[in-house]
């Protein structure tokens, strides 16, 4: 389905104002409880697989995120959206920003 | 929020099922824990088909995590929530009991054990939300 998207959100201390950080918390919030859309996000967890990060992969439908609040709860943060019709050049880019984000916390520890 | 395991399938960070096993093993209807790898027991009842179970321990326990669960280890009788900040959504528990597959806490696992339809075990509170909902 061309109009299936997975929005990436972060939480966590990686995430926070903090010179140091144990992983890399990422929350992958699909459309909704259908198999394409779960698959959706799984294909996408893979996709980030190997990419060598400590990344620790949430996946939630937005139903089920409503119900839990996850979102609110652990503070998490809207930082890219991956859509199926451009899935590795969205996820190139999620692990840039990443990286970015890392060479500045590292920068920062270092001051 | 602790840290737990990054790689799949998100097992105890210290990899550590003591406190679900020994509450299997205190259980009156459960008279056999096996092992068969780590995070994944089949459970022999005193009456009724043996069960496999799968242990997640992650910060919440969703749909696509289940999908991930079946394609590693095939079907699973139940899923049961190891971490006291894992959570999942009623209505996720509900689509799996279609399947006559339960998601629970280890509470909750510890009464539908009970039952002979055990993945129909829902908690009081479970209960209230679906009635609000009517």
């Amino acid at each position: 389905m061309i109009g299936e998207e997975v929005q990436i959100f972060g939480f966590g201390s990686f995430f926070r104002d903090l010179k140091t950080y144990n992983d890399i918390d990422l929350l992958l919030l699909h459309r909704d409880l259908s198999p394409c859309s779960r698959q959706f996000a799984i294909a996408c967890k893979r996709g980030l697989g190997g990419s060598g990060l400590k990344l620790h992969i949430t996946m939630l439908s937005s139903p089920e995120e409503k119900s839990l609040g996850f979102i609110e709860s652990s503070r998490a943060k809207k930082i890219h959206t991956i859509r199926r019709d451009e899935i590795d050049e969205g996820i190139q880019r999620l692990l840039k920003i990443i990286k970015d984000r890392t060479e500045q916390k590292l920068t920062a520890a270092t001051k | 929020m602790a840290a737990h395991n990054s790689e799949y399938p998100w097992l105890s960070y210290y990899g550590n099922y003591r406190f679900f096993e020994d509450r299997m093993r205190e259980h009156s209807k459960v008279t056999l824990v096996e092992r068969l790898e780590t995070g994944h027991y089949r459970l022999v009842r005193s009456s009724g088909p043996d069960l496999v179970v799968f242990i997640c321990e992650c910060y919440s326990f969703g749909a696509s995590e289940y999908d991930e669960v079946i394609e590693n280890i095939g079907p699973v009788n139940a899923v049961v929530i190891s971490s006291n900040w894992c959570g999942y959504a009623l209505d996720f528990k509900m689509d799996c009991m279609n399947s006559d597959v339960g998601i629970f806490t280890i509470g909750e696992f510890m009464a539908a054990l009970n039952l002979k339809d055990f993945w129909t075990y829902l908690s009081p509170q479970q209960k209230k939300d679906l009635e609000r909902r009517k």
